[in-house]
């Protein structure tokens, strides 16, 4: 003891500057590979959104309603609001506990979803009767036996959760090729089996549409109005399509880590070319437009047709991103990139934004993770992970601005249906473009439109993060598609189904999938949309515009005496003229004279769309009366 | 223990412990700075070389007069450089030693090309003469004694140092400006004469002074070209080191890049090529109609020889040959070694009809390395000579896809003139490019875009043809610019191979799609403008068909549909698809009629066959006629009237 004692008194000094040595190895290694401390994404809750604009058409909403354990056990209400959005821009809302007077049902077009119609009283419902008979509107999902007096139809008949196929669209508004393509809209829905009506036989032209031969949508006159039967969940039929398709426990089963596509409703819809969401949101209000005239706000600015919505990440590339981004910045278009916090120096960020939308890249698990180290410069020996929320803030904060879009990088998911978008409304995610193509030989509509909408929670209430579905992504491999795929797409949507087509093309993708394709397919789609005035802009200014036309007054009216349709506009202020859309030919006659402000459009020179149903007046901001002659 | 004894103990353990600790962060040290242990590559110098091909063409040539250490560059022998401008610009081409021509019966050729090193054979006068009165042509360079004496100036003059070309007969004026820009001070030397030649006809002057003349003699012609025209071409193609042979750096960097080599100054136009076809298709087709294969697949006006660099990156490199493949294009991809493409890139490659090359290193530290010790950390690293790099990738290989071409990774260079040829030669490659024009100013730096021969110092070749890169990067408004004037000019004109290096990491890396557009569009104007996109493979396939076909021609008059004519008689024997030759518009006064395959005489006038479809062509501002071939034997009579 003594001896070992006097050996470690002896060599004192030199222990000690091993010490030194050691520590300071020590914490040069730590500093390398600090200690890493995880973090977990808060949560944000559903909430009833307030009303924004002001129309002549009215959603009743329920009161409430009982949270999902399964995806058929859903209340799919809010499907209704996500449809009138993308359709006709601004409407009104009401809570069924709302609706005690017929003073709170003085709209054109009332629409009921089924939650909302099996908590209506009998009073309620003698309402909404009295309006009809004056000459309003109404659409009706799945009414239970007590609407008899409207629907005609007072057998409990019993609802069915199996995959049902539509069979015949017979007076449907569509056009031939769209009607074709209808029948093949994969439904996931619930129906009622009506054989027949109970009040009367059904007229030739009144049966829209038939679900496994029985009567899946039809008109009915009543009094001056019309009603408007759904025998399905239409709003489960949307929902499914555009927000996926779990498991019935709410889950994504999958053996990988979960993406986005994988909630595709089936496999078709990995590679599809038609949007089957939009397809059956046209037929059910274009069957209104048909019988009465009613207008809605174009979902595009200065009566354009559709858009090209580009957007980009700077993936694993640094400043010279952004050098992707030239083409566009020459062109004078905004476009959407997403950056991941920390990879592009604050400089060339603040650079870019000004010329470009600048949205955050959220990187996660399993894809991987972000830290901020903790520490002064010389010695961190500690990194935290960064939630998403943070790298949301992060980014906000070296660009000294708000950022609103949101992407998750490889479009990595949650098992949980809705969790991933319960974290990005925490976040505070305005819009999210994480839904879209993930493997290969993904494209196209995958959720059956390429409108953003809210997502539904299990308690049926919106969560506030707006999803806008890519259509394509380049980080699937270009050359695993068919070559002219994405411009087929662009084609169609401006020619044929009037779209925004939102594409995705990482900075770094010649790294990773390295393609001629990749290039191209961009040069491409730019140069169609330039020379065919597709509107090319961001996913930020993409949103701009169809959330501002929610803010706007549209107030109509119909009077069947003079046939002369009346509308009463106010449009907030905007960098662009709004797009009001008019039916072209409707049950009263053809659109044949218009007035804007009293001053006389020519109607022969209004663009219509695709399928001739609506003709496209640009209207500047601000208040308009507009009135519509039909002859 | 006594305390002295501890503390000599005390101290050998404290100098022990030490020790360990420094040498181990010495050890850390040394791993991240290693010392890197080069590799002395093989080396194959110049070799001899004869060719024996049926042709209108010889060239002659005495190894025997070879300095084989010649202490200067203007000391070396440059006759063998003549067979560059007769495979260029005709084809086949014999090529005979000095023995060989001596016993040979010269009855099947009908031009002989003397170059300097036979110039002193006062023995073969008498053969010669037999030659010239039978109606041979003779070409001689810088002649002396009794073969100066035939038909050649006297010579009297001696040997000078020339400044500038000052007349070339007949050729275009700027064309003759861009030879007279040349500084040829150092680039060749002259032979002066007392007075002229009666009788002659002066075709080039430098100074002033006559150096082409020509002057029949019997039923031939002699031509006499008094300054050292293999020196010159040499010095334009492969460049001209110092004196000593080495290689000075031109620029602001510590290493030498092969642009140091250069010397025309302006790019725009290739000297060298006007040099040889004004010898060639005006000079020598002024005494005898020249036919010879035009150097183009299908008769295309040039091609764009298209090579792309991998960097190490792998399969990520592959874009570029995927995307010409869509369009049936071909190109050369450098591959640095060890190769970091895949299988299934390669089989990609395959299937693209891309050629794979090697991208080598000569000196450069920090590339094809690899450690010795301990997996990656070792603070030794060997790093591979040329030939173990070309053979880490030929193990890599198919026995079938062994890389033919090679370049040198960033144009580096050796400091010597010829030392990196003689490594690529000994590492087996058979093309090479890595002459490239400056990133700056591309364009034809080496004087020409068509492939060509290096010489060793000893006057021999290597066995292996250099590609010169003219523009070793397009990815500028400014370079597109130049190169569509140069395929617009080669289409018109000059008719010249343009070889392009594209980096396919450059765009991946730096997304300015610029660069892409300006990619995309090199090809649509070099298609617009007729020409050959290909990889130096099959550009050098095809090469290699033009010079071992068969050409024979003769001329003979008769008349033809009872009009006096002249038939250019040609026996060809094309072995590829897609040749065409090329022969004169004129020919002794009478224009071009048609060309038709297997004229048959019928009495006195003769049966005609189809006309074959002939294209006019301007070759380096001559005249001349494109005729395609079918493959295999082709016997074509070219009308004149």
């Amino acid at each position: 003891m003594k001896s070992d004692s006097s050996w470690f008194h002896r060599f004192k000094i030199d222990l000690i500057l091993i010490a030194i040595l050691a520590v300071g190895a020590l914490a040069w290694g730590i500093h390398r590979h600090p200690f890493t401390l995880s973090t977990s994404d808060p949560f944000a809750a559903a909430v009833m959104p307030q009303q924004l604009g002001q129309s002549s058409i009215l959603l009743v909403l329920p009161d409430n309603a009982p949270t999902a354990e399964s995806f058929p056990g859903y209340d799919f209400s809010f499907a209704w609001y996500n449809a009138l959005s993308q359709t006709f821009g601004p409407f009104s809302i009401a809570l069924v506990r709302d609706i005690q007077s017929a003073q709170d049902l003085r709209a054109q077009l009332i629409v009921i979803p089924q939650k909302t119609a099996e908590a209506f009283s009998e009073s309620q419902i003698q309402l909404v009767s009295q309006a009809v008979q004056q000459g309003a509107s109404l659409v009706i999902e799945m009414p239970p036996p007590e609407w008899a007096p409207l629907t005609g139809t007072k057998r409990r008949t019993k609802g069915s959760s199996a995959i049902k196929r539509l069979t015949d669209a017979p007076n449907s508004p569509l056009t031939s090729t769209w009607r074709e393509q209808l029948l093949n809209i994969p439904l996931d829905t619930q129906v009622l089996r009506i054989d027949s009506l109970d009040a009367e036989p059904l007229s030739s032209d009144s049966l829209l549409l038939e679900i496994d031969g029985g009567i899946a949508h039809y008109r009915r006159p009543v009094g001056a109005g019309f009603v408007f039967v759904l025998a399905f969940n239409f709003g489960q039929a949307v929902t499914a399509l555009q927000q996926g398709r779990p498991g019935d426990a709410l889950s994504i089963e999958t053996e990988q880590p979960p993406r986005t596509s994988d909630l595709v409703l089936n496999d078709k819809m990995r590679a599809n070319t038609v949007p089957y969401a939009d397809l059956l949101k046209t037929h059910v209000f274009g069957a209104i437009a048909q019988t009465t005239p009613v207008p809605m706000l174009w979902p595009f600015p200065n009566a354009q047709k559709a858009a090209l919505i580009l957007s980009h990440s700077t993936g694993a590339l640094s400043d010279d991103a952004f050098l992707a981004a030239t083409p566009e910045i020459e062109a004078g278009v905004r476009t959407s990139w997403f950056v991941t916090p920390g990879r592009i120096s604050p400089d060339a960020l603040r650079r870019a934004a000004e010329k470009l939308d600048i949205g955050v890249s959220l990187v996660r698990p399993p894809v991987g993770r972000i830290y901020k180290k903790i520490g002064p410069d010389f010695f961190q020996p500690v990194a935290v992970e960064r939630s998403m929320a943070e790298q949301k803030t992060a980014l906000s904060r070296s660009l000294q601005k708000n950022i609103t879009a949101c992407k998750i990088a490889q479009n990595a998911w949650s098992h949980d249906y809705t969790a991933a978008f319960r974290r990005l409304a925490a976040a505070t995610c305005k819009l999210d473009l994480s839904y879209g193509p993930t493997h290969a030989q993904e494209f196209g509509y995958l959720f059956g439109s390429g409108f953003p909408f809210l997502p539904i929670e299990k308690n049926g209430l919106p969560l506030s993060t707006y999803e806008l579905p890519t259509l394509i992504d380049d980080a699937v491999g270009l050359e695993t598609l068919p070559e002219e795929a994405p411009i087929h797409l662009l084609k169609d949507a401006l020619n044929t189904y009037h779209q925004p087509v939102t594409v995705h093309f990482d900075a770094d993708t010649m790294l990773t999938h390295p393609s001629y394709l990749t290039p191209q397919t961009y040069a491409d789609l730019l140069d169609f949309a330039r020379t065919h005035d597709v509107w090319t802009t961001s996913a930020e200014q993409f949103l701009f515009y169809f959330t501002t036309r929610k803010l706007a007054r549209l107030l109509y009216a119909f009077h069947p005496q003079s046939r002369t349709l009346d509308v009463d506009a106010n449009l907030p202020d905007a960098p662009f003229d709004y797009t009001l859309a008019l039916p072209r030919r409707s049950a009263p006659g053809t659109l044949h004279a218009l007035w804007l402000d009293k001053n006389s459009v020519d109607v022969d020179a209004l663009r219509p769309t695709a399928d001739g149903l609506f003709l496209l007046i640009p209207v500047p901001p601000g208040a308009h009366a507009i009135q519509a002659h039909y002859q | 223990m006594s305390r002295r004894n501890q503390a000599i103990r005390d101290r050998r353990t404290r100098a022990t412990i030490w020790m360990v600790i420094l040498a181990v962060i010495a050890l850390i040290i040394a791993c991240r700075h290693p010392f890197i242990w080069k590799q002395e590559s093989k080396i194959a110098p110049g070799v001899p070389i004869g060719l024996e091909a049926v042709s209108d063409f010889l060239i002659v040539i005495d190894e025997s007069t070879f300095d084989p250490s010649p202490k200067s560059f203007s000391d070396m022998s440059f006759s063998l450089a003549w067979l560059n401008t007769f495979q260029q610009e005709i084809g086949p081409t014999s090529l005979w030693s000095a023995p060989r021509f001596a016993e040979a019966d010269l009855g099947s050729t009908r031009v002989i090309v003397l170059t300097q090193s036979v110039s002193r054979h006062d023995d073969w006068t008498p053969k010669i003469r037999g030659f010239l009165e039978r109606g041979g042509v003779v070409v001689m360079e810088m002649p002396q004694g009794d073969l100066r004496g035939l038909a050649s100036p006297d010579g009297k003059g001696g040997l000078r140092t020339p400044q500038s070309f000052t007349f070339a007969q007949g050729l275009p004026q700027d064309l003759m400006a861009a030879l007279s820009d040349l500084n040829l001070a150092d680039m060749t030397q002259i032979v002066g004469s007392a007075g002229p030649l009666d009788d002659a006809q002066t075709w080039l002057t430098i100074d002033g002074v006559p150096v082409i003349t020509s002057k029949k003699y019997g039923a031939g012609r002699v031509i006499t070209v008094d300054f050292n025209y293999g020196m010159i071409l040499t010095a334009l193609q492969q460049g001209r080191p110092l004196d000593d042979f080495s290689i000075r750096n031109v620029r602001a960097s510590s290493l030498i890049e092969t642009e140091d080599l250069a010397r025309t100054g302006d790019t725009s136009l290739p000297r060298a090529d006007i040099l040889e076809r004004f010898l060639v298709h005006g000079v020598i087709n002024d005494a005898m109609p020249v036919v010879g294969f035009w150097p183009f697949f299908d008769g295309m006006s040039g091609a764009l020889i298209v090579s792309h660099h991998e960097q190490g990156a792998g399969d990520v490199a592959l874009w570029m040959p995927q995307f010409e493949s869509t369009f049936k294009a071909t190109s050369t991809i450098f591959v640095n070694a060890p190769m970091a493409i895949t299988d299934d890139g390669l089989h990609q490659l395959e299937k693209f009809q891309t050629e794979v090359g090697h991208a080598f290193t000569l000196d450069a530290p920090g590339t094809s390395m690899e450690p010795l010790g301990w997996f990656k950390y070792s603070p030794v690293w060997r790093q591979f000579s040329l030939d173990q790099q070309a053979q880490t990738m030929r193990d890599l290989l198919d026995s079938n896809a062994m890389p033919v071409s090679s370049q040198s990774r960033d144009g580096l260079w050796s400091a010597h003139y010829t030392h990196a040829f003689q490594r690529i030669a000994a590492a087996g490659f058979r093309a090479d490019a890595s002459y490239r024009a400056p990133e700056d100013t591309p364009g034809y730096a080496f004087a020409t875009g068509l492939p060509f021969i290096p010489l060793d110092t000893n006057g021999l070749v290597f066995n292996l043809v250099e590609y010169p890169v003219v523009f070793p990067k397009l990815e500028t408004d400014d370079q597109l610019q130049k190169l569509t004037a140069l395929l617009k000019d080669s289409e018109s004109r000059s008719h010249e191979a343009i070889g392009v290096s594209f980096d396919a990491l450059s765009y991946p890396q730096k997304p300015d799609f610029k660069k892409f557009q300006i990619w995309r569009d090199a090809y649509q104007i070099a298609t617009h403008h007729k020409h050959w996109i290909t990889s130096i493979l099959n550009f050098m396939r095809f090469s290699r068909a033009r010079v071992t076909a068969e050409l024979k021609s003769r001329s003979v008059e008769m008349r033809v549909a009872n009009k006096p004519s002249v038939i250019l008689r040609l026996e060809i024997l094309a072995p590829e698809a897609g040749m065409s030759i090329t022969v004169p518009k004129f020919h002794q006064t009478r224009a071009f009629a048609e060309a038709r395959r297997g004229v048959q005489r019928v009495r006195e006038d003769i049966v005609l066959a189809d006309p074959i479809a002939a294209t006019p062509v301007s070759l380096g501002g001559f005249d001349r006629i494109l005729i395609p071939l079918t493959r295999g034997f082709n016997a074509i009579d070219v009308i004149y009237e």
